[in-house]
């Protein structure tokens, strides 16, 4: 790569830790930024959607990968060190996959970062990497400050930077009035303004220490895209948003005058240190300011943070900040839609670069004056060569990042340690299993984040936060008698009433099909405490469901007084609209819902129906296609759009297109009962038949003791791995398939697969007694625990398969769910099989509860 | 304010122009401005501090000896 290529393109990335329009805005109309000021009139913002959980680690590592946690491996804020008896602050060599400044670095771009959280050990990119751990002073400032080993790449420089570092003892009134309001009355005599000054102090020198760094990079190395990392606006929030004007009643008087104008000030900060980097960047480059999340600075503060991992996350609001300018870009104009996970993939476009197809985002292609051809490929991942990183036999300096830890303390991030290593590390592996489990959460992944969430809570059930996260995603995937068991579980936990309980109730209720009941539960909360914005939603949502639909307008509208950016919330007002059938405002609401969040499938969709009442036919399919990419198993959505382009706007070519990603209807179609034997498939069958659908049965196996209703088998299935003709004469039967015969199962028919499915130790159990009682078995009491790794393997391997089989469908039943609820799974049902003569009541009569032994007897065992 | 660079000179130590091409009196206690130029105004505040100390020293050595005659 020569300098001619190397002058072409510059981009240059900076991160503001927290930064929020809600603060930015007033002080751009004061004029207290007009470095900011001049970069926004003269290209883009927006505000940048985070992911949940909002840690920083975590979404600055997916803003340089594109990618969800899931994927890149960061899950929180410490990891236990390699030999694993200890913690430590989280590492890149932790990331599992390439950042944007190793595919530049590979494709010969000089590239350099200064300070990303995580970035230590530096990695040896093909120019200057300044680790996170840079900046921190650990020592007096009249004692060695040492620079930790792998703070910085290329090695030779190191000394060079060391120099640049600022330490908070160098600072003077000069550097600190400026954040101090009447700093007269400050008693530094005084131990809680001593240590508010300390923290000030670091603050400044911190972000200082970065600024000398990235300044002199960009003034004497050579690059073509930089990335630099402040935190200080994240840090003096956390300390000094408390303190932040409007002053709330529990805010001692004394502390406010002294304190209110530290968050503004370091705002203005912010703004000088910007400016002096534009100044010395050449004139074309692309310049890009984001945030990983905001912060809190009005009404919605929270007076307190729930007692949880990383609890202090919660003053962090949704919406971080996003500002481009260069060639290319629009001037002046605000954008929507935009994610933090996709910067990278937009950087990669800037340069001309293909997108990896396995990163979450996309390019903000609308940020562009000209749209832009995006070129893809399936992922970096597997391109060959090298890509400047971490080699696998790094060594890493254990010892290093302890005092680094200290920083993550005193943040209040991270507990305090214990004096016991081995409980400090069970709590960091447990804390970032949970922080895992909310990224697929985040994702909508409920299966993925149920499965880690359930092992949590059976090695700790008395955990409040995992409770309620499991009750949602149980709540989620309609398995509604799960969740009345974490609502029990949250009572024995709370014997006080509260909203969170009260809300929890009303959800649940509600799914269990008592509608007055949840309204009785949320309305109670809402006497206790009107404020919470969460409860005029769940309100609103009742009284969508009871089909009060202008009462429902009036709580969702309330929720959003609270906060003007709940998406949910302006979405459920189109929904509200639409049902009533006018179109223009259900358009106008869920665009506003697509404005907050574009990456919202059932929104578009939702929009695309509004629009084609209207008979915006272009724009619903627009609206249609966008769900489709977004989630590409959303039938409606393709059955929608294949309509549009087929019958009404006359696009044969996109109808074809659409069609080709559509169930092959014509194929014949099979409906299937399937599971793990004695997991309730015969009472399935029975179901189905009671309701009036034929079953495929030879009833060669009749009814005995074991099941008492019969087998409702065919001789045919079991040698279906070399004879499938008999699916031929199915026709519109049921069939019984057991779940290890699934994989024979030929591509030329449609599946609907009812997949029941039960507690492993049930099954098991109940398979040991039938043999039992059948004497193919001796008297052994146990059951195999090799069997029942085979059988959970074999569920996920029938998840993973059938997941993405495009002429298949799948609906999980909880058994005992249908036990205890049925009222509740038929529906669904019916629903799935899309057959509304089915006589729902002969079916719920086919429900014995009787035929439920094995649940006590587990229970006991 | 912004500060644009001096290099150092014999005379004169590191200096800054601001950004109409005056000379930048640098104070001894620093600035945030300075901090916020990034690496040139953080070692031409060092510099300046590190004048100031040494101009004290020998300030206090010729007092002294002065006093000692």
């Amino acid at each position: 790569m020569g300098d001619k290529k190397r002058n072409k393109k510059k981009v240059l990335l900076i991160g503001w830790d927290a930064a929020d329009w809600k603060m930015i805005n007033p002080m751009l109309d004061r004029g207290e930024m007009p470095t900011l000021n001049r970069m926004i009139e003269n290209g883009v913002m927006g505000n940048l959607l985070t992911l949940d959980p909002p840690f920083s680690p975590t979404l600055w590592t997916s803003i340089s990968t594109g990618k969800r946690p899931y994927k890149h491996g960061i899950y929180g804020f410490t990891e236990p060190d390699p030999s694993g008896a200890s913690i430590r602050p989280v590492h890149i060599t932790s990331r599992k996959c390439r950042a944007i400044w190793n595919i530049l670095s590979n494709k010969g771009y000089k590239t350099s970062q200064v300070g990303w959280w995580p970035s230590h050990p530096a990695e040896p990119i093909n120019g200057v990497s300044v680790s996170n751990f840079y900046q921190r002073a650990n020592k007096k400032i009249f004692q060695e400050w040492e620079m930790m080993q792998g703070t910085v790449h290329p090695e030779e420089k190191s000394d060079i930077f060391k120099a640049l570092r600022v330490h908070p003892q160098e600072l003077t009134g000069a550097h600190l009035n400026p954040f101090l309001r009447n700093h007269h009355k400050i008693n530094q005599r005084d131990n809680g303004d001593q240590r508010r000054l300390t923290a000030i102090s670091k603050i400044i020198a911190d972000c200082s220490t970065i600024q000398a760094a990235a300044t002199y990079i960009l003034d004497n190395e050579e690059w073509d895209f930089a990335a630099i990392y402040f935190d200080a606006i994240d840090h003096m929030c956390h300390g000094f948003m408390k303190f932040h004007p409007p002053r709330r009643p529990f805010i001692p008087e004394d502390l406010y005058d002294k304190y209110h104008y530290c968050v503004t000030a370091i705002y203005k900060y912010h703004d000088m240190m910007l400016e002096a980097m534009l100044d010395m960047v050449p004139k074309d480059t692309t310049v890009i300011l984001v945030s990983d999340h905001g912060f809190h600075s009005d009404h919605l503060r929270p007076s307190n943070v729930p007692k949880e991992p990383a609890g202090l996350a919660w003053e962090h609001s949704p919406y971080g900040i996003f500002v481009a300018t260069g060639p290319g870009i629009k001037k002046d104009e605000i954008i929507h839609g935009a994610s933090l996970l996709d910067v990278t993939p937009t950087i990669l476009n800037i340069y001309g670069l293909p997108v990896g197809k396995d990163m979450d985002g996309k390019v903000l292609n609308h940020i562009f004056e000209k749209p832009r051809q995006v070129k893809a490929i399936p992922s970096w991942e597997d391109v060959e060569g090298n890509f400047f990183m971490h080699t696998s036999d790094y060594e890493e300096d254990e010892e290093s990042a302890r005092e680094s830890l200290q920083q993550l303390i005193d943040l209040g991030y991270i507990a305090p340690l214990s004096t016991d290593n081995k409980e400090n590390v069970e709590r960091v592996i447990n804390d970032n299993k949970f922080f895992k489990a909310r990224t697929f959460i985040d994702a909508g992944k409920y299966s993925e984040a149920i499965e880690i969430l359930e092992e949590l809570y059976e090695n700790a059930p008395g955990k409040k936060h995992i409770i309620l996260r499991l009750a949602h995603c149980y709540l989620v995937t309609k398995r509604t008698a799960k969740a009345r068991n974490m609502v029990q579980a949250f009572r024995q936990l709370h014997t006080e009433i509260n909203n969170t309980l009260l809300v929890l109730q009303s959800r649940v209720v509600a799914q269990e099909g008592d509608l007055e009941k949840s309204k009785q539960f949320i309305e109670e909360a809402i006497e206790r405490k009107s404020d919470h914005p969460g409860i005029h939603f769940h309100h609103g949502d009742v009284l969508l469901k009871l089909e009060k639909y202008n009462e429902a307008i009036q709580a969702f509208e309330k929720a959003i007084e609270h906060d003007p950016e709940n998406q949910n919330a302006h979405h459920s007002i189109g929904k509200a609209y639409y049902l009533i059938k006018q179109y223009e405002k259900a358009v106008e609401n869920h665009l506003t819902a697509i404005g907050l969040h574009f990456f919202a499938p059932q929104v578009h969709y939702d929009l695309g129906q509004a629009l084609e009442k209207l008979e915006l036919y272009s724009d619903a399919a627009n609206a249609y296609n966008n769900c489709r990419h977004m989630m590409p198993k959303h039938v409606k959505a393709k059955k929608r759009l294949f309509y549009l382009f087929d019958e009404v706007l006359n696009r044969p070519k996109l109808a074809a297109e659409v069609q080709a990603t559509l169930p092959d209807y014509h194929l014949p179609e099979v409906v299937i009962v399937s599971g793990l034997p004695r997991s309730g498939t015969s009472m399935m069958m029975q179901m189905l038949e009671a309701g009036g659908m034929r079953t495929f049965s030879d009833g060669i196996r009749i009814a005995d003791e074991n099941n008492k209703k019969g087998y409702y088998e065919h001789e045919a299935v079991k040698h279906i791995a070399r004879d499938h003709s008999f699916l031929d004469k199915v026709g519109d039967s049921a069939v019984k398939i057991v779940a290890p015969l699934l994989f024979h199962l030929p591509k030329n028919y449609r599946y609907k697969i009812i997949f029941m499915e039960r507690e492993l130790g049930e099954v098991l159990l109940s398979q040991h007694k039938m043999l039992k009682r059948n004497k193919r078995r001796g008297q052994k009491e146990t059951f195999s625990f090799k069997l029942w790794k085979d059988y959970e393997n074999t569920l996920n391997k029938i998840k993973k398969t059938y997941k993405s089989q495009k002429n298949a469908s799948l609906l999980f039943v909880d058994y005992r769910e249908v036990i205890e609820s049925p009222g509740l799974v038929i529906p669904e049902i019916v629903q799935f099989l899309e057959n509304k003569e089915l006589d729902t009541t002969k079916m719920l009569q086919v429900v014995d509860k009787s035929l439920y032994r094995e649940r006590e007897n587990v229970a006991t065992e | 304010m912004k500060y644009k660079s001096k290099k150092k000179s014999k005379n004169k130590g590191r200096q800054m122009l601001d950004e109409n091409g005056n000379w930048v009196d640098i104070p001894v206690e620093g600035s945030l401005g300075l901090l916020a130029s990034g690496y040139k105004g953080l070692m031409a505040w060092r510099e300046k501090k590190k004048q100031f100390i040494e101009s004290q020293i020998l300030n206090e050595t010729k007092g002294g000896g002065q006093k000692k005659k």
